[in-house]
């Protein structure tokens, strides 16, 4: 396929909403607050803004976007509500940025909202399909894929409990966290189990929450902001047959999205500052850190243990305290990267900043398919 | 009570007899049950074939969390077949045989749950 000449596209504001169990909100109450912070960002003139990607997984209403976007000053314009399992939020940023740099907006902003005490089905996430039905969740599958890789390279089950210790401490750091508490290995392990041998501490909270980005051209950036952080890369890769599978540890859709979006980038995994990525279960932390090519297939739970994904380590991953203790309501997530991301590219991070970042990397992976490897998997990829 | 199959066309005629698999008439590799599309060549056109029973296990858990149709703790896992692909089902227990990944495994074709008047008939797997 032929590819088209892309505009340049910024980051000029982003914000979030509190992350947390907070049923009393809903989901428009949610959404607005996160459009209303990432308006005050950039000090943005709403009717400016061209159109609105929502991002929303568990909705109990149709027309979400539009009645968010309302709620701040926008109507009559493009607007659309995507779903895509963990990385909805990936998939709006994606669209907005695609809807600039083809040059059918100058500005535009992704929301992502999920509010999963009071739409989200009770339990485990399951898939509807017929493994759904014969007993498959979401942790179950992310406890098969921890499983194999101890199988396989005689890692540890306190190797990736360490992962849920590490983002906790990153959490305890980040004022928008829902959990800023620090845990020890033990406790993480002796938590209460949920598939054996994912303890609750090793799975990502149910929260609610919203966060929003926006987008502008680059020849329309200066109006906005002085600190813009330019999106470079970015790609969204769908399942491949399970018959085709490696191995559960192994996403070849994690693989792909990221070889693409570096290539879009102009960029090697080497080049990578800081990274956000889905840890909706602490099992799945290190395989995408190997998917993503951060390091050799088996190394990196020897390298999380001597530091190498830590804040001060080589490569942080999960500074903000990753799905696990930030929260992760389903279709805010992949959003609420980017304004994760932004900040440490803007040194506005606080505590918990990774210093002189210049390229950040947010991954969101997701959805269990009958017959599939898995959902989707989302990058995007952000400069200074 | 009748016994009504998990899916359509997922067994072969007898309802407690084989799971049935699919053979693709263009490029002969073997495909799951359910399969309508070649995975390989993308041919429309495939042969019912008769599943085997026996695969070994390749990635269990135990959960203590209910699911739809099954209380916890209960435990699930893939079975990889000889014909190349994987099933997730239920895993039942047997005393003195804990799950291993690449145990050798057997499936059972049996009720897995009652659907108002009907008994659903599906498949699960246990140590051989």
């Amino acid at each position: 396929m032929k590819k088209i000449p892309l505009r340049r596209v910024a980051v000029i504001g982003v914000g979030m909403s509190k992350f947390g169990k907070q049923p009393e909100k809903g989901l428009v109450a949610l959404g607005t607050e996160a459009c209303l912070a990432a308006i005050k960002d950039c000090g943005i003139v709403p009717k400016n803004i061209e159109g609105v990607y929502c991002a929303n997984a568990f909705g109990d209403t149709g027309c979400l976007g539009q009645q968010i976007a309302m709620q701040v000053g926008l109507v009559s314009r493009e607007m659309a509500r995507v779903e895509n399992a963990c990385a909805g939020g990936t998939t709006a940023v994606r669209e907005v940025f695609y809807a600039i740099a083809t040059g059918r907006w100058d500005t535009g902003m992704a929301v992502g909202v999920d509010s999963m005490t009071t739409c989200m089905p009770k339990g485990p996430i399951v898939a509807k399909d017929i493994d759904g039905e014969l007993g498959l969740s979401m942790p179950a599958y992310g406890a098969m894929q921890m499983q194999r890789y101890i199988h396989k390279y005689g890692a540890t089950i306190e190797q990736f409990a360490q992962v849920s210790v590490k983002n906790h401490i990153n959490g305890s750091l980040n004022p928008y966290a829902m959990y800023k508490k620090v845990f020890t290995l033990e406790e993480v392990l002796n938590s209460r189990m949920i598939c054996e041998p994912l303890t609750q501490l090793m799975v990502s909270p149910v929260s609610d929450g919203a966060a929003a980005v926006i987008l502008c051209a680059e020849d329309k950036v200066k109006q906005y902001t002085t600190k813009p952080v330019w999106m470079v890369g970015t790609s969204l890769i769908s399942g491949d047959y399970t018959l085709f599978a490696k191995d559960m540890d192994i996403s070849t859709m994690g693989e792909q999205a990221s070889a693409e979006a570096y290539e879009m980038a102009g960029i090697g995994p080497k080049d990578i500052d800081v990274v956000e990525l889905h840890d909706a279960f602490a099992s799945v932390e290190i395989p995408n850190i190997e998917d993503m090519g951060i390091c050799k297939r088996g190394e990196g739970a020897h390298l999380l243990m001597e530091g190498h994904f830590d804040l001060g380590g080589k490569v942080p991953v999960n500074p903000s305290g990753g799905l696990l203790a930030q929260g992760h309501p389903l279709s805010a997530s992949g959003v609420r990267q980017i304004a994760e991301l932004t900040w440490h590219l803007r040194d506005q991070a606080g505590q918990r900043q990774v210093k002189g970042a210049k390229i950040g990397v947010a991954h969101m992976e997701g959805g269990v398919v009958s017959g599939l490897q898995g959902g989707v998997c989302g990058i995007n990829i952000v400069m200074r | 009570m009748a016994k009504v199959p998990l899916r359509e066309n997922l067994f072969t005629e007898r309802i407690d007899g084989n799971l049935m698999g699919y053979k693709c008439k263009s490029c002969h590799h073997m495909l799951p049950p359910l399969t309508i599309t070649c995975q390989y060549c993308f041919s429309n056109d495939l042969e019912p074939i008769p599943l085997g029973k026996r695969g070994k296990l390749f990635a269990f858990t135990t959960n203590f969390l209910n699911s739809a149709h099954f209380q916890a703790p209960f435990s699930t896992g893939y079975v990889e077949f000889p014909e190349g692909f994987k099933l997730f089902s239920v895993l039942e227990k047997i005393e003195g045989k804990p799950f291993e990944i690449g145990m050798e495994m057997e499936m059972l074709i049996q009720k897995l749950w009652d659907k108002g008047e009907d008994e659903v008939i599906g498949y699960k797997f246990r140590p051989v």
